[in-house]
């Protein structure tokens, strides 16, 4: 799969991966490696150049009704959260059955009562129930990304996209966060495929780790083969274990 | 007190050196600056300002005056005895100045309501239209966006009296022209304000909501709407504000309300009359001046 903006900025060039259901894989790599972008190409906001990204071995490019099919199974996270202000943290949580709602009924914010069951249950999981009448602005930033997690888990998804899930929080939360989301993944054997900033959280949380380089895969294995000496090609020589 | 060291450099600030292109920049700087004067010279000249012919109107003046500081507050007409005149046909009590003018200046604040919630009404759906963020993408949303903006830009452009001076003509005069005058041109007013609200929000809900697989109605009812409503509720709120002092002005030109009669009035060298209006006009745009600060405050 290749990928390049409309700009002429090479993104993506020759990535070939599988994620396996139920697995958890970390990608890492330095910022502007194309992580964002690829993720993008994953649930079809974005299109690649020339290659394919198949879902389940159907073609999630197919069509943009078909990459829309695509994204109610896959749930995404962002670094900013993507929460919308104004609106209660429930609402919030429902959006996540935005695919499914019929027209008339997202018209009038109605959502029936088994939908709203299935919100508050994935607010229970994430620990946040107390909060659900509160608007994103008045959680802490852990809070509203665990808000974002019970969003996407509100879609009963069969993959779950992280971008930087947890690069905006201070180290303790962000554990606590990834705790929950692979936790969630791990028990409902959701495949979770993460962008994420920290080598030390990548080896700690998944299967398998993604190396990205300049828009290429330079490294694919487990945690534990990730050697400082493919760190050092991955990072160049900037890069320190901290 | 502080001593300089001496044994450190003094640093020279690079400087940029001056090319005939900036001398000649200077100089057409300078240039604008005469023809500016001359202007505005020009200008005075031509709009005969006067000192002498403001003295020399002094008398008129004082009697303008004298006039308007009693305005007339008769809730009936009475003649000259101090007698309440009596309606020739059914005997009934004349109406007096102020009932009839606190009536018309109802009828401008009515005028504005209904001008104001019809371009509302129109605005909302068009500002979607007409925001780059939503457009972007295709041929067929740069030419909507394009067409859109063009449409608010005409409707900009022509003043409120003017299109009351239009309708008043093609629907006859009275508060209706009033009402599509203020709405055609608060279309275009409003669509520019909400659009320009849509182009500034966040786009991370919106991708967000995009994530779950949500139609691109959904995307915008669930990830933009509840960004952008507090902000298209205070600029209405704000342009009913203009509005009802801009109804007042298209009375002047038959498009009903107080404005017609205060025309009427000061034609009649009625000032005592004309004075109850600016009266009721004070009072009444101050309170809803009031009430929508207030109202706007709270949205925000």
């Amino acid at each position: 799969m290749c990928l390049t903006y409309p700009d002429g900025t090479v993104a993506l060039t020759d990535v070939d991966f599988t994620a396996h259901p139920g697995e958890v894989v970390a990608i890492i790599g330095r910022s502007g490696a194309g992580k964002s972008t690829l993720l993008r190409c994953l649930n079809g906001l974005l299109t690649p150049t020339t290659g394919e990204v198949l879902f389940r071995g159907k073609r999630v490019h197919s069509s943009p009704a078909h990459a829309r099919q695509v994204r109610r199974d896959v749930g995404m996270i962002f670094q900013s959260f993507g929460l919308v202000p104004r609106l209660s943290v429930l609402i919030n949580v429902l959006i996540g059955r935005g695919g499914q709602v019929p027209a008339w009924r997202g018209l009038l914010y109605y959502f029936t009562d088994e939908e709203k069951q299935r919100a508050l249950r994935a607010l229970e999981r994430v620990e946040i129930l107390d909060q659900w009448l509160k608007r994103p602005a008045e959680l802490s930033g852990g809070q509203q990304q665990r808000v974002a997690i019970a969003r996407a888990l509100c879609q009963q998804p069969a993959v779950l996209l992280a971008d930087e899930p947890v690069s905006s929080l201070d180290p303790a939360t962000a554990r606590i966060v990834l705790d929950y989301a692979v936790k969630i993944c791990r028990e409902d054997k959701i495949t979770m495929i993460a962008n994420l900033h920290s080598v030390a959280l990548a080896r700690e949380y998944s299967d398998r780790i993604v190396a990205f380089r300049a828009g290429q895969v330079v490294f694919e294995g487990a945690p534990a083969e990730l050697t400082d000496g493919v760190l050092a090609e991955v990072y160049g020589e900037h890069y320190a274990d901290f | 007190m502080s001593t300089t060291p001496t044994s450190e450099p003094r640093i020279v600030a690079p400087q940029r050196r001056r090319t005939w292109r900036d001398h000649l920049w200077t100089a057409a700087k300078w240039a604008l600056a005469a023809v500016f004067i001359a202007y505005l010279y020009a200008s005075f000249v031509r709009t005969e300002f006067n000192l002498y012919t403001l003295i020399e109107g002094f008398p008129d003046i004082k009697r303008v005056m004298s006039e308007l500081v009693h305005p007339d507050l008769g809730w009936y007409e009475y003649d000259d005895a101090g007698q309440v005149k009596l309606d020739l046909r059914t005997g009934a009590p004349k109406t007096g100045t102020l009932p009839t003018l606190l009536d018309s200046m109802n009828e401008t604040v009515q005028i504005s309501l209904v001008g104001t919630l019809l371009s509302v009404l129109f605005s909302f759906p068009l500002a979607f239209l007409a925001a780059r963020n939503l457009t972007r993408g295709s041929k067929l949303g740069l030419f909507v966006y394009g067409a859109t903006r063009f449409v608010f830009n005409v409707l900009r452009a022509f003043p409120p009296v003017i299109l009351a001076l239009l309708f008043v003509f093609m629907v006859g005069p009275g508060p209706f022209p009033g009402v599509l005058a203020l709405g055609l041109h608060s279309i275009g007013m409003l669509g520019k304000l909400f659009s320009e609200t849509i182009e500034a929000s966040d786009p991370a809900p919106l991708e967000a909501v995009k994530a779950t697989g949500a139609s691109n109605f959904m995307v915008v009812w669930y990830g933009l709407l509840p960004q952008v409503v507090p902000q298209f509720l205070a600029f209405s709120l704000y342009r009913w504000d203009i509005n009802i002092r801009m109804s007042i002005i298209l009375g002047i030109v038959g498009a009903g309300g107080i404005g017609f009669l205060i025309e009427q009035y000061i034609r009649m060298f009625q000032f005592s009359k004309a004075s109850t209006c600016f009266l009721i006009i004070l009072v009444a745009v101050t309170l809803l001046d009031w009430a929508s600060a207030y109202f706007r405050e709270r949205l925000g």
